[in-house]
């Protein structure tokens, strides 16, 4: 005869076990839900708020060694397009073998619209098609569709953050940002911070050591001061123009803020200082 | 009585449910620590190789000398390679796309798949690997080699599934990337292997790759 506690116990993991067996396995990421708003250059956006679960990882724009970032596809009304999504500041995840560039956890993903009217906001609603891949040890995807309705009332500012990852800031009047076919020259104030690094986005025809891993940012004085040389190839731009971008992590911690950084690269001549 | 056999058997086999989970959670943790990837240039000297098939003979790049070789890695285990989905580079037909392209584009150019997956990934043993590299290529007569141990992975830099490397007829690596742009509209190894036939440099010679990442074997 068992011992009553011990039913108990063998019962709960029998249940336990039945319920591995007809349970389908939960999705590593969740879309948590869509909502509207306004960025600081007025076009309207659609924050996306997945939820990854623990130890798996999505990725940034540039994933790093390997991955892929997420993707949105949406059916828009006449005259309207999806803008260069807005991405917060990454995870670096390094491993023995790795740099990879993260999101876990709750995550927030912000997508442009460019419409036929500067501050015009779409009338109808929009099927937003998500894919993803994410991964732990060995990697799927997923997707979603999203019914987004119109946006009613006044739009209000995205957050500064999501589950702890802070969206970019931009950079400020104190600060300067050059560059030239070989170098990009970035003074930035550290807002308090005591290190910085810069990790490369995805640039056709443009590489730097920040592609595959951050590169540490001198901070002098409460100024970062980001000095990047720039390998150009422009036969392998794929028809973009020749840019770099990437983000400027001041501090360490992933709700540090970051600063987006984006330029041109001029066809010729020195560099050549643009107001931020 | 017979009942309580029921839930005892049920038990013992959450209690070891949970033991093989446990086992295997440690087994993937100790999976991601991978090597740090040595890496190939454009115009650097392709790495040598001489790999067994996944259906038991030996392939090794000098058998294809003066040809252009498009050198693709794969796994049967990656959703964006051989792993059946919408947006597998195998079983949506882009791979078949790409290599009819390299054959349109030079009919003498090879086209082969290296997993560098190593034995024991997620449980699989070398001949589970092997099989279902095959079945993943069986509608193509593209041969998949194996590089358990990951030495030629390693020596050409490859990081992710899918992850092209195309080597000209002299032996010089002429193209690392991507298989196909994002919206598959550019077969890039296929523009790289008519370049290549053309006597051109491909443009682009560089682009950004994707995919999960090639499962390599620890370090001994």
């Amino acid at each position: 005869m068992l011992h009553p506690l011990r039913a108990i116990a063998l019962t709960c993991l029998a249940l336990l076990a039945l319920g591995e067996g007809t349970d389908p396995a939960p999705q590593p990421v969740r879309v948590k839900d869509v909502s509207w708003c306004r960025l600081v250059d007025g076009r309207p956006a659609m924050l996306v708020r997945f939820v990854v679960q623990n130890e798996w990882h999505m990725y940034w724009t540039n994933p790093g060694d390997s991955g892929a970032p997420p993707t949105a596809k949406a059916a828009l009304p006449e005259g309207w397009r999806l803008g260069g999504p807005i991405w917060p500041r990454p995870r670096v995840q390094r491993t023995d073998g790795e740099t990879l560039f993260v999101h876990e956890g709750e995550w927030g993903w912000l997508l442009p619209l460019e419409g036929p009217q500067p501050r015009a906001v779409p009338d109808t609603p929009i099927e937003l098609a998500l894919s993803w891949m994410v991964c732990k040890t060995s990697c799927t995807v997923g997707k979603a569709s999203v019914r987004v309705p119109p946006p009613t009332g006044t739009l209000a500012a995205p957050p500064e953050s999501v589950g702890g990852s802070p969206f970019p800031i931009a950079l400020g009047p104190d600060d300067s940002c050059a560059v030239s076919r070989d170098r990009l020259r970035v003074r930035c104030r550290a807002r308090g911070r005591m290190s910085a690094s810069f990790i490369q986005a995805s640039d056709p025809g443009v590489s730097t050591e920040a592609e595959g891993a951050p590169v540490s940012v001198p901070v002098r004085d409460g100024v970062a001061n980001l000095d990047l040389g720039l390998s150009v190839r422009p036969q392998d731009a794929q028809g973009k123009e020749l840019g770099v971008s990437g983000l400027l992590l001041l501090g360490d911690r992933p709700n540090d803020p970051c600063v987006w950084i984006r330029r041109n690269i001029p066809e010729s001549g020195p560099a050549t200082p643009q107001q931020p | 009585m017979q009942n309580n056999r029921f839930l005892s058997l049920l038990a013992a086999s959450a209690v070891a449910l949970g033991a093989v989970s446990l086992a295997m959670a440690d087994m993937e943790k100790g999976e991601k620590k991978e090597q740090k990837a040595g890496a190939v240039e454009i115009g650097s000297a392709a790495p040598e190789f001489k790999l067994p098939t996944a259906d038991g003979k030996t392939v090794s790049l000098a058998d294809f000398k003066g040809k252009t070789v498009v050198i693709e890695w794969f796994s049967p285990y990656c959703p964006y390679s051989g792993q059946s989905g919408d947006d597998s580079y195998w079983s949506t037909g882009r791979a078949k796309q790409v290599i009819d392209a390299v054959k349109a584009a030079d009919a003498s150019a090879v086209y082969l798949c290296i997993n560098s997956t190593h034995d024991g990934y997620s449980g699989k043993d070398t001949a589970t690997n092997m099989k279902d590299s095959t079945s993943a290529v069986a509608s193509s007569p593209v041969p998949v080699l194996m590089d358990a141990s990951g030495s030629v992975g390693h020596a050409y830099g490859a990081k992710t599934t899918p992850h092209i490397f195309i080597v000209d007829g002299a032996g010089n690596i002429a193209y690392i990337g991507a298989p196909v742009s994002k919206d598959g509209k550019d077969l890039y190894a296929a523009n790289a292997v008519k370049a290549i036939k053309e006597g051109k440099k491909p443009e682009p010679a560089r682009t950004k790759n994707s995919g999960c990442g090639v499962k390599y074997a620890k370090k001994a």
